[in-house]
Parts: C-alpha cells; structure tokens; sequence
C-alpha cells in the first residue's frame, strides 16, 4: 500500500468521531446502569463493606444448618466485639433443633440503621425467632441519624419505603438520585474494595483486613489482646469526646424514639420476639450519666418494656474496667468472659423459656 | 469551580449547548465572555470586577500605543502598563511576602517591629493574567501584534474560562484572530476536545490525587520516615506535580476545543527530557516561552557572552521561582534552575569540545545516563518546590541520600507502584507514536470503549476527598 493510500485510509473523520462519541457516552451509561442494578439487587452487600460480609456469613450458616431457628443479636460496634455466639452455650437438644445464634450488630448503627437492616433481612425471607437488640443510650439521642446514612450512602433504592418517614427536610430522592446517578464514583471505595483492593488508597486499606476477620457468627474479635495506659487513655478520651456531652445533655430524639417503636412494631407484627440490652460500659464511662440521664432512660426503657412486652437486661455493670479497650469497647479476653456470662444469665433462660413454651403448646395440643 | 467538579458540569453544559445553537459569531462572543466572567465571579465578585477593570485599562493603553507615533509616549503608556499589571501582581501576591521578610531581617537585626500582615485575597489566576496583558502590550509595542479595537474581544482574550485560572499563557497573536473566526461544528474537533479532557480528569483524579496521600505526611513530618519512603514521597510528588499541572491544561485544551478554540500544548513529556534546557522546552512550555521571550531576551538573552548569559539566565529563572509563590522556597526553587542552566551550558560546551566523550553520552546508554541525571536533579527541585520551609527541605533531602534506612511502611503500597509502571508505560507508548496509531486505526466501537473506561476508571480511583489544582495557588 503506497504511503499516500495509507495515510488517506488511516485518516480521522467526522463520522468515526461522531459515532466513537456516541459509543463512548452510550457505553458509560449502561455502564452505570449495570453497575446502579447490580449494587441494589444482585451483590448489595458491596455497597457496604462490613453488612456485605456479615450477611455473606449469615446466609452461609443459614445454608448450612437448615431449619433451625434464628437468634440475631443486632447493636452497634459493642456488641460486635463484645457478643461472641459462639461462647453463649446452649441446652442439651431436646428433640428440638438448637437456634442458630448469630451476632448481626453493625459499626455505628443507630436506631433507623436498625430498622433498615431489620427490614432488608425480612425481605429477603430471612426471618429470625427473636432478635436481641443492643441499646446504645448516647444514639438515642441523635436526631439525623438519616442524614448520616444518606452522607455515607448507606441507603439503597429498596430502603426508600423504610426510609420516606426519617428523611431529613433538607434533603430529597431527587438529591438521592443525583448523588447516585454514576455509582462508580458514589461507590469507588467499595467497588475497589471488593475488585481491586490493591488499588485503594492506603489510608483506607486498613478497613478492608479489619472486617475480613470476622468469625463464622458474625464476631468480631478486636486484634489487641491488651492496651497499656497511655492508650487506654487516648480511647477514653476519645470516647469522651463522642458521648460525655450528649449523656450530660440526654433527650430521647423523636426520630430514634421513632425508629425503635417502628422496629419493635414491626417485630410484634411479624412475630418476632424481642429483648433489649445494654452493652457493658467502664465506670468512666458510666461516670458521665448525670442522675437526669439515667431517670430519663430508665423511665424510657421501662415505658417499652410494659408497652411491647418485653425484657430489658442492664448488662452495663457485667466487665471489669480492666476489660475495656477504651471505655467501652471490650478486650478480647473480657468479651469472652461477658459472652459467657451473658450466655448463662440470659440466653440459656431465654431457651429454657423457649423450651417450656414450646412443651406447654405441645401439651394444650394433645 | 474547578473543571473537574459537579458544580462545573452544571455551568458548561448549557453554555455548551447555547453556544452552538446560536448562529451569530458575535452572540457567541457574548455568550462565553458573560460565561467566563460568570465563571471568575463564582469565587469572587469583587476580583472579577478587578480584573475586567483592569483589562479595559490594558485595552486602552494598547490603542494609545498603537495610536501614537511618539516614542516617549509609546514608551510610557508600555511604562504605565507593565508597571500596573507588576504592581497588582506585587501587591495581592508578594505584598504580606515581603512585609514578613522585612519582619523576619528587622528581628535578626536585633529591632522590634509592629509590622502586621495585611489582609489580602489573593485573585485567582492573577500571575496568569497579567502576564497575558504585558506580553499583549509588548507585541502591540513592538509591532507584533496590531491593537485589538474590540473591547468584548479583548476582554474575552483575558477573562476566556479555560485558561483564565492557570493557564497556559496564552499569546494574543494566536487566540485574538480565533475569537472573530466563525467556528462551524466539527465531530472531530468535538473528539479531540473530549479525548483531551478525559485524559486530563484521569492524570488529575487517577493518579495525581492518588499520589497526594503518598506526598503529604512525608512532606508534613519528613523525621518520621526513612529513606525509602523519602524517595517514594519525592517521586511521587513528582508524578503528582505533572499530572496535576498537565491534567489541568489537558482539561482546559479540551473545553477550549468544544468550543472551537485551540490552545497551545503546554507540557511535552518534560521528564523525557535528558537535559535541563530541554526540560525547560519542555515543561510549562507557556511560562518558559514567555521568560524566554519577554524577560531572558530583552535582558540580552545569550548575546553578550559567557557572564552576561549566566547572569540572565540567574535573574531570569529566579524571578520565574518567585512568580510560582511568595516563599523564599520559590526562590531557591528557581535559583537551583538557574544554576542548573548555568551548568549545563558549561558541560554542553565541555562535551562538545570532546568528540569522544559526546558521542558516548549519545549512545542509548549515554542517553539513558543523561535523563536519569535530568530526573534526579528535577526531583531534587520537587522538594524545595513542596517543602513550606527550608528546614523540612533540608531534612527531605539530607534523608534521600544519607540512609536511614529501607524498612517499607503503609507508604509502600503496590497502588503506588501500580501507578509508576502505568506513567511509564504510557509514556512509552507515547514516545513510540502508539497513541497517535491507535486513534486513527481502531474502529468507532473500540474509541468509544476506550473513552467510556477511562471515564469510569477516573472516577472509580478518585481518592475519597478531592485536592485543588496545585498551580491554583500560583
């Protein structure tokens, strides 16, 4: 081929640039219509690291013990470095299948996160038989706990329905939309989180390794066997800043008083069993509880317990101060003890419980 | 707003869209001056009004020049102009500089001094156009260029959006005739535009904001870090620094041909350069062009000998250091250039006197040898460029090379490493001609996949939090 010909043959023209213009947009879009599709139905889990992986275990140990009863314990980071299942024990089989306990509490989650995660599992047909769930006083308090899950894109299409009464004023769907209108970019972290780890920034790789250890019950071990003084210290501190300010000036928030009503509705609604908890805390910790705060929530916890039925276990006081990583976080070695604990004091009652209301039905059936 | 912002998006695509709807030049010519002085205004509108003030004054200084035959006059209005453009420049950029430098010498000196900084904004882009407007006066003076007589054309040379904030420093002989051209629709300019612009928001999101988290808590506590990742964080600055610059004139390049401007490439793959006038031919191709042309050479340029040449090349690259920031880490920025210059004359002059010893530094080795040492001295700048105080550039590079060791931390991510080998393979292929090669040879389809990537891949290794153009400060 003469060099004129190749040139003439190899040279750019508009309708090549239109139509690679065209295939360049057309292709981005669907692209991203995929990717939208995929993180609301097909692998939601990317979309948050920690519940990717806690329901990924849930599913597999429901895949692997079938028909056996489910006891979730839901909370925050308390209760998923304090509440080992696997330590809670249960009764000698009496014929019956023992429930499957598994700890689905969630970093940070609040009162709606709550709720949510509640909702998605009974979508999904996941349908425990009673549920304990952690109350963390100082998230009581807080009142745009929907803003914080929309910042940090926690919120899919499908949790809209569970979403539209807690979403804040300033915000709206449109917005939503418009936030999450190119999920390569909304959610980078956890695409590259779950694709190509090896190119996440380094100050976010240590995310990654931390939730990848959870156990097969959904417990997360802390990887520090102990803290010296220095930085048990630096987590009070920290702690302190978080919560002595909010327990000083503890109020019941409308939305979480809300969203906790909602959750317990919704358990009552579906047959859901429900006990509600305190996580252990250190006597610094406690010490930030004015007498108002602990009246208030006393009288709060005691209103849901006559109004729904339920039991409320104070554990605050079941770990040594040496237990604590910060105040409020237990040691590995002070979670297995509190598991035990918890596990004689509570759960095996609870199954007892369970038990007799199970041999009493039999009974009014024969 | 930043090009690569959503607030941005929102601003260009309806001008985008109304600009080629309309039929009427100068309609258009409205269009994008109301776009660009929009644009100005979003951070400030006070110094936007400052800088068409200011403009209007150069346009009727130009016409006065041109109008006149006097050469005192002509010389005097030249006068006035540099003299206010240097003076607004003197003023919002070096003023609380030197008013601290004094501060700094008063104490040393022994004496107490009340002297306090004065509360001054600085205006976005100023060291870009003022320079735009005394290189316009120069070329009007010198007969160069013939005074343009339509004010909205002037003002739109200087206010023009995609250059106006950090360059490149666009000459008025070139974009004057563009803006009265009328442009017709072109898919391939359209193409090219788009091409340029996503390969600016890759260099800019993908890797320069990537290699920023290697860069800043080195450069921010050099003493907590070892040898090794010392010469991470400098060779990453130094890809952050040229992906950022030329990221950013890519994305202006880009919008400047969706509109049907063209803008002059300002940056050719300077760390190919296997010596320091090359990289300099090389790197911020506007600003050295313009030093060359409107400070080396009216100095006397390379025509009065060995010490006259040395001395311009000093004064010349000093001043081009200072014009980067107000920080005497600038300035030794800009001496090291200088003194680099300097040297390489000498050893060109040594080489070339032995045919032996330049034909071996000619071979691929020899070659190899020279760039390496280019790159070297280059990063050995980055640091003083980076680095807020003399002493942590003292402490960078007394750590570069004296060991304190090579034990890796969470900076020697395979990330990084990813990104260095992902530079120098494009590079590569650039130098080969592949790009050019491929663009022309693959089908629609495969260009479309390929645009649709590199959007998405940008956009996916964004880092969480996004960082400023580093020449904006300038």
């Amino acid at each position: 081929m003469s060099e004129g010909r190749r040139r003439r043959r190899f040279r750019p023209h508009a309708g090549t640039a239109r139509v690679a213009l065209a295939w360049g947009l057309g292709l981005f879009a669907c692209l991203q219509l995929i990717l939208g599709v995929s993180l609301e139905w097909w692998t939601p889990g990317v979309r948050e690291l920690q519940h990717g992986i806690k329901h990924d275990l849930l599913r597999q140990r429901l895949r692997e013990t079938p028909g056996r009863p489910l006891v979730l314990f839901m909370g925050t980071s308390r209760t998923l470095n304090g509440l080992d299942p696997a330590k809670l024990s249960s009764l000698p089989a009496d014929g019956a299948p023992a429930p499957l306990a598994f700890n689905f509490a969630h970093a940070g989650a609040g009162p709606l996160r709550q709720l949510l995660l509640l909702r998605r599992l009974l979508d999904e047909g996941i349908h425990p038989t009673h549920i304990f769930l952690e109350v963390l006083p100082a998230l009581l308090s807080v009142e745009n706990e929907a803003e914080g899950l929309l910042d940090e894109k926690l919120v899919g299409w499908r949790d809209w329905p569970a979403m539209a009464r807690y979403w804040p004023e300033a915000r709206s769907r449109a917005e939503w939309c418009r936030a999450n209108l190119v999920p390569c970019a909304a959610q980078r972290y956890q695409l590259l989180g779950r694709l190509l780890p090896h190119l996440l920034s380094w100050q976010w790789q240590p995310d990654w390794p931390t939730w990848s250890v959870v156990n097969g019950w959904g417990f997360l071990r802390d990887r520090r066997e102990s803290v010296d003084e220095a930085q048990y210290r630096k987590g009070l501190e920290s702690a302190r800043h978080r919560y002595a300010g909010t327990l000083r000036d503890f109020h019941i928030s409308t939305s979480a008083d809300r969203a906790l009503r909602e959750f317990l509705d919704l358990c009552r609604a579906r047959g859901i069993g429900v006990t509600l908890y305190l996580m252990p805390e250190a006597r610094p910790f406690r010490d930030w509880y004015t007498a108002a705060t602990e009246k208030k929530l006393r009288d709060y916890l005691d209103r849901l317990r006559k109004e729904h039925h339920l039991a409320v276990i104070d554990a605050r006081r079941w770990a040594p101060d040496a237990g604590f990583l910060d105040g409020h976080h237990l040691l590995p070695a002070a979670a297995a003890d509190f598991s035990c604990r918890f596990g004689r004091e509570v759960y095996q009652p609870f199954l007892a419980q369970q038990r007799c209301s199970r041999n009493s039905v039999a009974r009014r059936g024969t | 707003m930043v090009f690569c912002s959503e607030q941005f998006l929102v601003f260009f695509v309806p001008i985008f869209l109304l600009y080629w709807a309309l039929p009427w030049q100068r309609a258009r010519t409205a269009l994008l001056l109301a776009a660009s002085f929009y644009f100005y205004a979003s951070w400030k509108l006070e110094l936007a009004l400052l800088i068409c003030a200011s403009t209007t004054i150069d346009f009727f200084l130009a016409r006065g020049i041109e109008a006149s035959s006097d050469p005192r006059r002509r010389r005097l209005l030249l006068t006035i102009n540099i003299v206010g453009n240097l003076g607004l420049l003197c003023y919002f950029k070096y003023a609380n500089f030197f008013l601290d430098s004094l501060r700094q010498a008063l104490q040393a000196a022994g004496m107490h001094t009340a002297l306090r900084p004065l509360e001054i904004l600085l205006p976005v882009g100023i060291s870009f156009y003022t320079f735009e407007a005394i290189n316009y006066m120069v070329d009007v003076y010198r007969g160069k260029v013939k005074a343009e007589r339509n004010l909205a054309h002037f003002m739109l040379f200087i206010l023009f959006f995609p250059h106006l904030v950090a360059g490149p420093i666009v000459r008025a002989r070139d974009f004057l005739p563009q803006i009265g051209r009328r442009k017709r629709w072109s898919w391939l300019r359209m193409e090219i535009g788009v091409r340029f612009f996503l390969m600016g928001l890759f260099k800019k999101f993908a890797i320069a904001d990537r290699m920023a988290q290697f860069v800043d808590p080195v450069f921010a506590d050099p003493v907590a870090f070892k040898t090794g990742a010392i010469w991470v964080a400098v060779l990453a600055y130094a890809l952050q620094i040229y992906c950022d610059f030329s990221g950013y004139t890519d994305m202006a390049l880009g919008i400047a041909h969706l509109l049907g401007f063209h803008l002059a490439r300002n940056f050719d793959m300077p760390y190919l350069s296997t010596n320091i006038a090359e990289f300099w031919r090389r790197w911020h191709i506007s600003l050295s062009s313009w030093l060359r042309d409107y400070l080396f050479i009216p100095l006397g340029g390379s025509r009065g000998g060995t010490w006259l040449t040395c001395r311009n090349l000093m004064i010349t690259m000093t001043l081009g250091g200072l014009w980067h920031g107000a920080s005497w880490t600038f300035v030794a920025w800009g001496v090291l250039h200088g003194l680099l210059l300097v040297v390489h004359r000498g050893v060109r002059a040594f080489c070339e006197a032995r045919p032996v010893l330049h034909a071996a530094l000619s071979t691929m080795p020899g070659t190899l040898l020279r760039g390496g040492l280019t790159f070297l001295c280059v990063c050995v700048g980055w640091v003083f460029f980076r680095a807020t105080t003399f002493g942590g550039a003292a402490e960078i590079l007394r750590r570069m090379f004296v060991s304190e060791g090579w034990r890796s931390s969470a900076l020697h991510s395979m990330g990084m490493w990813y990104t260095l080998v992902f530079v120098a393979l494009c590079h590569a292929a650039a130098v080969t001609g592949l790009w050019k090669r491929l663009s022309v040879r693959l089908p629609a389809p495969v260009l479309g996949w390929a645009y649709s990537l590199t959007l998405t891949f940008a956009l996916l290794l964004a880092p969480p939090t996004g960082k400023a153009f580093i020449y904006f400060q300038f």
